[in-house]
């Protein structure tokens, strides 16, 4: 598209066609170009990855590497600083290794954040494509249920659910899901409001498919960027909603470990051991961060007005 | 213009309304107040139960809510001042197996401004709530012009500066902002300007003092730096981010092009031509970042230990005081639907291009 436009100057209904005649192949593939030539999302991206794979093969890594049991306490060696033999970031207040707790706190943390984001997004394109296409009383109704939810302030809702309902990991990871749709409802929903009345629509429209293929299979793959950017994004905001929770102590609770927990646990040692506090709250600061850049680079690469 | 603001309060209702339910619901769905309500854990059953009765809350949810929300004044009253109610609407006159005629009602609602009792510190909950609000309004407001000033001004000087390392700092500055945990940077503050630098204090609205007001606000500054930046830090981040794309989008335009043909200085292109255009889609993010600095005021208020609605909110929550609950989060929700409601009108105000239709 970007080597026509600098010939001819494309209105703007003609520049949607071209979109739509060219579509898939050409801009996921341009997409996915730009993403390799970006360096520092790229950065981000093997940074989570990295995580991800931490935390997935814990329990792999502590028995058979660093020789740990994440469980184990031992009074005699409190909060040893970082470097300390056979603890690589030191011990916690109870004497536990450090490193194999935060590889399990990440397991938990990093777990919420992805299968919340999931959830979440489930019910945006659900929710968003079926409000979009139909329009008229749905959508008023679903409006009505945005702004309702919307207006309470997320925080709030997620203080007093957790504090008056005492959920269970599995049940907050729902809780953050839920308190969360809203942002991606909305941003379906304005993106399949601007494809529904595009020509290509209307065409599969007369030749008789039903409103739940055109949804699924016509208009779902072109909310494919819009749902990695979110997310993306939307794993970073939960994972610091859980902390915030945590700080609160209504996240999840100890001895189950995650980075917000133990951060929040941290700040009591906070002189006797600093490298505690330090250490969860700067992994879940790299984290977020990775994960906003990667929904900003996500952002750019498919964003067609980005020149290459 | 009247007329768009109207049926914009009117689209309000609803959502007000919507508001409620939910959080009657969650009270609702909490459980039994009864053993919250009475800390005495010797009350035999029948005790609990002619307490459940009076209360109503073997009522049927809808019963309940509307008893919540419109008072029961009008449902069982007293028309020859015996203090026994000799009326009922709706209710029952007399609880079941009791042959005396119950006393009226006296709730008169959330409609009328009637929130109910604390549990707690069984007062009426609005009394709480107004003594906290001063606390909270002055932190948020603070917050909120500072954080929007600074917010625009590194976003116009941003785009000014495009692909400069000026906007890429601030790129950075905003996503580290937006990524950093809230309580984590304030702790990091309090510990280095609080206890290792020991030139601001620990926390509090102000000085303890045998007198259980505060100073006004120019005398006590120092107790607000902190909690200010870290309640403006998701401002700052939000707004330079929006601000800058605005400014880029404007300065592309043509009429920008023209200004710079006819030989005018950068300085007023920026700030005269480009920044005031910029502005007008700014103001729909004026709803968005009041529900987000309320959010924020519980995380802020609760590590400064500053005695406001945010900290009243978490308080509540986890002592179970289901009309606190209640009442703080219609304050909220009431907050920011006005929030909105101003973003909407404020961006019809200044954009002509809107129709008002």
């Amino acid at each position: 598209m970007s080597n026509q436009s600098g010939i001819i100057q494309l209105t703007e209904s003609e520049t949607k066609q071209s979109t739509q005649a060219e579509f898939s192949q050409s801009l996921v593939s341009k997409a996915m170009g730009r993403l390799w030539r970006d360096k520092l999302t790229l950065a981000a991206l093997t940074v989570i990855v990295i995580m991800s794979l931490l935390a997935i093969f814990a329990p792999l890594i502590t028995a058979y590497i660093l020789h740990v049991d994440p469980e184990a306490t031992n009074p005699s060696i409190r909060l040893q600083p970082v470097g300390t033999p056979d603890h690589l970031l030191g011990t916690d207040d109870l004497g536990r290794d450090y490193l194999a707790r935060l590889l399990y706190g990440g397991r938990i943390s990093l777990a919420i954040g992805f299968s919340g984001s999931i959830i979440t997004l489930a019910i945006g394109i659900l929710f968003g494509m079926v409000a979009g296409y139909y329009g008229g009383w749905i959508d008023d109704l679903m409006n009505w249920v945005v702004t309702t939810v919307d207006s309470i302030p997320t925080l709030y809702l997620l203080i007093l659910i957790s504090a008056l309902l005492h959920p269970s990991p599995e049940a907050l990871v729902l809780v953050l899901a839920l308190t969360g749709w809203t942002g991606g409802t909305r941003l379906i929903r304005g993106q399949t409001i601007a494809l529904r009345n595009l020509d290509y629509i209307t065409s599969a429209q007369s030749l008789g498919a039903t409103p739940w293929r055109i949804m699924f299979v016509h208009i779902l793959p072109n909310l494919l960027s819009v749902t990695m950017i979110s997310l993306a994004t939307g794993i970073g905001g939960l994972i610091l909603a859980e902390s915030s929770l945590s700080y609160l102590k209504l996240g999840v609770q100890p001895p189950t470990p995650t980075w917000g927990n133990m951060l929040s646990n941290a700040q009591q040692f906070f002189v006797r051991g600093p490298h505690l506090a330090v250490i969860s709250g700067l992994l879940i600061f790299v984290t977020v961060l990775c994960l906003y850049v990667i929904g900003d680079g996500l952002r750019d690469a498919f964003d067609p007005q980005t020149g290459d | 213009m009247l007329r768009y603001i109207i049926r914009r309060l009117i689209q309000a209702v609803p959502t007000f309304f919507g508001i409620t339910i939910i959080s009657y619901l969650l009270m609702a769905s909490a459980g039994n107040p009864v053993q919250v309500l009475s800390f005495r854990p010797d009350m035999n059953k029948a005790e609990q139960d002619r307490i459940a009765e009076r209360l109503g809350v073997n009522d049927p949810w809808w019963l309940q809510y509307l008893r919540w929300l419109a008072g029961d004044d009008w449902m069982r009253w007293d028309s020859n001042s015996d203090g026994i109610a000799d009326h009922a609407f709706i209710l029952p006159l007399r609880l079941p197996g009791s042959d005396v005629n119950e006393p009226p009602g006296d709730r008169k609602g959330v409609l009328r401004g009637d929130f109910g009792t604390s549990f707690v510190q069984k007062r009426p909950v609005l009394d709480i709530l107004f003594e906290r609000l001063p606390a909270t309004v002055e932190l948020s407001a603070t917050a909120f012009i500072l954080g929007t000033a600074a917010g625009l001004a590194i976003g116009v000087l941003a785009a000014v500066n495009h692909r400069n390392i000026f906007d890429n700092a601030s790129r950075v500055l905003a996503v580290v902002f937006n990524a950093i945990p809230e309580f984590w940077l304030a702790l990091m503050l309090l510990l280095f300007f609080g206890s290792k630098l020991g030139i601001l204090p620990l926390g509090d609205r102000c000085a303890t003092t045998i007198e259980d007001s505060c100073p006004p606000i120019w005398e006590r500054w120092q107790y607000m730096v902190l909690p200010v930046f870290i309640l403006s830090t998701g401002l700052i981040a939000g707004y330079s981010r929006f601000m800058r794309a605005s400014m880029l989008d404007v300065m592309g335009q043509d009429y920008i092009r023209t200004a710079r043909s006819k030989g005018m200085r950068a300085g007023g292109i920026w700030f005269i031509h480009a920044a005031r255009n910029a502005l007008i889609p700014i103001a729909t993010f004026l709803g968005p970042a009041l529900t987000g600095l309320l959010g924020g005021a519980v995380i802020t208020e609760t590590i400064f230990n500053y005695p406001g609605v945010g900290r009243l909110v978490f308080e509540a929550a986890t002592q179970r005081d289901y009309p606190v609950v209640m009442a703080v989060t219609i304050y909220a929700a009431l907050a920011s639907i006005i929030g909105y409601l101003l973003s909407d009108v404020l961006y019809a105000l200044i954009d002509p291009r809107i129709r008002f239709s």
